[in-house]
């Protein structure tokens, strides 16, 4: 058995920190904007404004989500949870008003 | 890693003096260079099929496998537009998404670059 050399050095920040604090950074510029988040965790889909980001979770003002009785509150959804979202932009279409009968 | 040269860094370890910050540090990360990030900034306009992390996702009572299919709109540092893109859904593989979607580049499980987004792929 060849004697491996030992890995002793970490360069910081770690490029996983830069990914993570970029996409808090991204939510932060769509404050006021409209909101698509697919997340893997019940319930599944929030729709609404993003009201303010708090350390790494955006807060919010959800219209619509799977279930009725869910909708028309602030949700917290921790940032690093969403595994596909799309913040409303100029010149880019529209979130469309999902309903449940998609 | 010779016994010797092991020895020594220990002691030089023992040197350095430990620092200690009493708040958070801010780095300047502007001169940090992100292959992954270039990578994928020489592939704008191109197709790529993306998979992410999770087993499946669910939008509005239709389960999918998370595999998107798309030209690369956008890139950032935090994660890459696709527009136009398909989702792959079961009964649907050819379901075009009607905005834009952004994927978190941590989220991203692999992706190959250059997929031809009609080919049909099984999805079992």
């Amino acid at each position: 058995m060849k004697e491996q050399p030992s890995f002793t050095e970490i360069t910081l920040p770690s490029i996983n920190d830069v990914h993570d604090e970029a996409l808090i950074n991204e939510f932060t510029n769509g404050i006021g904007k409209k909101v698509f988040i697919l997340t893997p965790s019940f319930p599944f889909v929030f729709i609404g404004k993003i009201e303010d980001v708090v350390a790494d979770s955006v807060v919010v003002n959800t219209e619509v989500t799977t279930i009725g009785e869910l909708e028309n509150r602030k949700w917290f959804v921790h940032i690093h949870q969403i595994e596909v979202f799309y913040i409303e932009q100029k010149g880019m279409p529209r979130i469309p008003e999902l309903k449940d009968d998609l | 890693m010779s016994q010797k040269k092991k020895e020594n860094k220990k002691e030089e370890r023992k040197k350095d003096k430990d620092v200690h910050f009493k708040n958070e540090i801010t780095v300047n990360i502007e001169n940090i260079n992100d292959p992954l990030v270039e990578t994928l900034q020489n592939l704008l306009g191109e197709s790529i099929l993306i998979v992410t992390s999770s087993d499946q996702l669910n939008l509005f009572g239709q389960t999918f496998r998370p595999v998107f299919c798309g030209t690369i709109m956008n890139v950032s540092q935090g994660d890459v537009t696709l527009f136009p893109v398909n989702i792959k859904m079961i009964n649907a593989p050819f379901f075009q998404f009607p905005t834009p979607l952004n994927i978190p580049l941590e989220k991203i499980a692999h992706f190959t670059p250059n997929f031809d987004c009609n080919q049909r792929i099984p999805l079992t």
